[in-house]
């Protein structure tokens, strides 16, 4: 096992005799999607030793659909940001056709930007969450990274649907979702927040409008559009993600499993040090900011709450006009993989979390928007379960490329 | 010190956890018997291993929805759970999945007979669901302390009924906690055994000047596990803030627990209480007015209907009545009794005089014997009948508790049949008095209480078989004539 890249790499991933759309695709997956007795650590220390005692229903979808996991890569703690995260380099390196990398902030499409794939973060609820270890529930989910839009949208198409494992996702049937079902989906309209101008230097600007004329060309009506309050995604977002993780991180406490300090004298004592040393600096402080608003200012949660309610609505509206926004996937000063700090860390996602917010679905095109060597990604974000007209869109797009350069 | 009690009003509330008989948890579908052997039934979900995620069971929510409907409360059209986080080796989560912001039902209320026989209407503030926590163990004794965590418990589903600070008396909590009872036990969605540990309540307490509409500082007081230790806590609370008071000291803040040894409530360290923030991955439940209907026409009717029936209907006087609509088997069986036209006045005093009485002693109920009204109504037909007399009823009663023939079967295999014969009974009435020549000289000497001593010999001569009617015109005859 190559344990720069992997935290687990099993032997043999092939199946027998695969069978399915999935067939022979091998798959890599990070250690927060739980498989059963692989080591299932999600990057933390409170997690030591505890390997996964069933799969999740992604996991079981993956394998029915005949792919194989080719192993576990190395993952930011608890999933939060990309630090450390090997995916891209795991996948560059041709370990894997596919990977999943859980997005709660925009890791999954940030992965494949610095990979040079497709990343998509699908609709909230439309993946199942049963297995996923995760940090922050109401905001996560399964994102895929791929070569072509198809292999997300075969790979989506597999896992998505209802799941009487998870009750948060609707019971009701999900329309097919297939390379070919999908195709002649595409909305034909893009909106551009106007306020995105204010985060991007003038050549950042103009790399990010060349792309959209390359939209244009795809044929897609591109437009400008209003989008106020943009700046306070990241805000409500920090908040509420902040009190969720606070609260599900309640459960590292040493006792059923994970780790667990050797010098405490007596169980309050263990209870107290396991947790202290069970966490790094920047989730230690996620953790903090959660519990200050869960204990001393619940009123800004509250707000935060009402904020998130009311961007939501907002969104939803401009979508009864527009069935598509573009946006960068990042910006070009701001590296998520060296976000050291929580701080830092969301300057870094601030183009892609929104759709955590929200809860809707964004797919990230490569090589489109890039400012010297830095690719900052065309993320394509529309409104909740939209997912199969997303990815047709990206799919034009993907077809228009290739043929530009067939040419 | 003895307080002027009088000067005060107490104003008392209760939080009374409810645990409801379900099949399986509240979140998983794990049996919910906590009473089996330590952490055997537990699944990922309750031990809440990482990825693990809550499936709210529809039996816990109808049930809860019935127990809500018995105590009078409206059914919220959305309720949804909250996350009560603070940090204890009992909670897995780390966080206690509750119904703080909308709980599932509002606004009940419970009538009880209050001391001076008004009907007393108390409030119920709201009803919510939540998860039971884990058992700790913690061993002390031994070289090395160790605590062991029994996770059977954690996540069976319980109700909390929060009452409004309705109650004036230790009398009045009491009452209500009876009555809460056995309008919960006629759901059949709980056993509500305080005893058991499935009904457990916390009582806050706090006093004012009499006639006063203040509300003071509360005491919780919690720990008891009997409805006479709750008003027996209560008591003492009232008592000990009085005095506080009297003192000129003031009422703070905190929790107590009751110590039924001593009989005092001692002051206990604050588990720290944290904030409840929504639950992201329990589905708000949105009810449906249909679903609802049919969870309604599930309500049997309530004991105090039964009562008022009862009185109306059978003639039973209030008391009997009363006694016969507390247990929802018992009055069942009372009725069907009844209609096998056994006389409803026979029937409650032969069901609360020696029915209820065996059941008690023998630590049964009566779906554990194999007693059927129809059989009920022969034993008590025979007695009627003069075929038996009431020594030998009771005996049959027991008999016909585990046996499955008829009574008269019992009557004739046992020998219970009742000695009618003059013949006989005189032999026997001969024979003790001429045993006892100095008591048949008292006796007509006037002390008339001898016929009781003789008629309990002759009883007994006979077996207990002698028809005691006879019996008696016999013994006086003899005695008046000698």
């Amino acid at each position: 096992m190559d344990s720069d890249l992997f935290t687990h790499q099993p032997a043999s991933p092939l199946q027998e005799t695969p069978d399915g759309p999935l067939a022979g695709k091998e798959i890599l997956i990070q250690p927060d999607l739980s498989v059963q007795d692989w080591l299932t650590d999600s990057g933390c220390k409170a997690l030591t030793g505890f390997h996964a005692v069933m799969d999740a229903t992604t996991v079981t979808r993956l394998k029915a659909a005949g792919a194989c996991l080719a192993g576990n890569t190395r993952m930011a703690e608890l999933g939060l940001g990309i630090n450390d995260n090997t995916m891209a380099r795991a996948l560059c390196a041709g370990h894997g056709h596919l990977g999943l990398v859980t997005d709660l902030l925009g890791e999954a499409r940030m992965t494949a930007c610095l990979a040079g794939c497709y990343g998509f973060k699908p609709s909230y609820g439309l993946v199942s969450r049963a297995g996923l270890v995760g940090l922050v529930p109401s905001m996560e989910c399964t994102g895929f990274l791929a070569p072509t839009p198809e292999e997300i949208t075969t790979a989506l198409g597999v896992v998505a649907g209802p799941d009487e494992a998870d009750y948060s996702m609707s019971p009701d049937p999900i329309p097919t979702i297939t390379p070919t079902e999908i195709s002649g989906h595409a909305p034909n309209r893009i909106g551009v927040p106007r306020e995105i101008r204010q985060y991007l230097s003038t050549s950042a600007q103009n790399v990010f409008f060349a792309a959209l004329e390359q939209a244009a060309q795809a044929g897609f009506d591109v437009q400008e559009i209003d989008l106020p309050g943009f700046d306070l995604f990241a805000a409500a977002h920090q908040v509420i993600a902040s009190v969720e993780a606070s609260s599900s991180c309640g459960k590292y406490d040493g006792v059923r499993y994970g780790f667990r300090t050797e010098d405490a004298q007596n169980w309050n004592e263990m209870y107290l040090q396991s947790r202290s040393q069970s966490f790094g600096c920047r989730i230690k402080s996620f953790l903090f900011q959660g519990a200050y608003f869960q204990f001393e200012n619940y009123a800004a949660f509250e707000n935060a709450c009402a904020l998130r309610q009311k961007l939501v609505n907002q969104l939803n509206h401009r979508f009864e006009s527009i069935p598509l926004l573009a946006l960068p996937t990042r910006l070009p000063h701001a590296d998520p993989g060296r976000a050291d700090t929580v701080e830092e860390t969301y300057a870094a996602f601030g183009l892609t979390l929104p759709a955590n917010l929200a809860g809707l679905p964004a797919l990230c095109i490569p090589g489109m928007v890039c400012e010297g060597e830095t690719d900052l990604g065309l993320q394509l974000m529309g409104p909740l379960m939209t997912d199969a007209q997303v990815l047709a869109a990206g799919q034009k797009i993907y077809t228009r490329i290739q043929g530009d350069g067939n040419k | 010190m003895n307080p002027d009690i009088n000067k005060y009003e107490a104003v008392i509330g209760l939080e009374i956890h409810v645990q409801l008989n379900t099949a399986t948890k509240l979140f998983c579908d794990c049996p919910n018997q906590p009473g089996d052997a330590p952490n055997r039934n537990t699944c990922p979900v309750c031990l809440w291993l990482p990825g693990a995620l809550p499936r709210l069971s529809a039996e816990a929510v109808e049930k809860a929805v019935l127990g809500c409907l018995a105590a009078n409360c409206t059914i919220a059209e959305e309720s949804a759970f909250d996350q009560k986080v603070y940090y204890y080796p009992d909670l897995p989560k780390g966080f206690q999945l509750s119904q703080h912001h909308k709980p599932l039902a509002v606004n009940g209320w419970i009538d009880i007979i209050g001391e001076s026989g008004e009907t007393r209407r108390l409030g119920i503030h709201h009803i919510h669901m939540e998860e039971d926590v884990a058992k700790l163990v913690h061993e002390t004794e031994g070289r090395t302390p160790i605590s062991l965590v029994d996770f059977n418990r954690a996540g069976a589903p319980l109700i909390e009924i929060v009452t409004e600070p309705d109650m004036k008396s230790p009398y009045e909590a009491m009452e209500f906690l009876k009555a809460l009872r056995t309008r919960l036990r006629y759901t059949g969605c709980t056993e509500c055994s305080m005893e058991q540990g499935t009904m457990r309540a916390d009582a806050n307490i706090s006093l004012r000047p009499a006639g006063s509409d203040t509300l003071n500082t509360k005491v919780e007081v919690k720990n008891m596990n009997s409805i006479h230790h709750v008003g027996d806590a209560i008591a003492y609370e009232i008592r000990r803030q009085a005095e506080c008071l009297e003192r000129g000291e003031p009422v703070t803040l905190h929790t107590r627990l009751w110590d039924p040894d001593k009989r005092v409530t001692t002051p206990m360290r604050e588990k720290f209480a944290g904030p409840c923030v929504p639950d992201p991955s329990v589905p708000a439940i949105r009810m449906d007015p249909a679903w609802l209907e049919k969870i309604r026409q599930r309500l049997p009717e309530m004991p105090s209907q039964k009562t008022d029936r009862f009185m109306a209907d059978y003639g039973l006087p209030a008391s009997e009545a009363f006694a016969m609509s507390q247990e929802r088997d018992l009055a069942e069986f009372f009725e069907a009794a009844v209609k096998q036209n056994v006389i409803p006045r026979k029937a409650a005093s032969w069901i609360s005089g020696h029915l209820t009485p065996a059941l008690k002693e023998r630590g049964q109920t009566l779906a554990d014997t194999c007693l059927t009204p129809e059989r009920f109504a022969d034993l008590l037909l025979l007695l009627d009948q003069e075929k038996i007399n009431a020594v030998a009823a009771r005996e049959v009663l027991i008999q016909i508790l585990e046996k499955k023939d008829s009574p008269e079967k019992i009557v004739s295999l046992g020998g219970f049949e009742q000695v009618s014969d003059v013949e006989k009974l005189e032999t026997i009435v001969d024979a003790i008095l001429t045993e006892h020549p100095d008591d048949v000289a008292d006796y007509q000497k006037g002390n008339s209480k001898v016929l009781g001593f003789f008629m309990g010999l002759a009883m007994k001569a006979s077996q207990g078989k002698a028809n005691p009617k006879r019996l008696k015109e016999i013994l006086s005859k003899r005695l008046n004539s000698n």
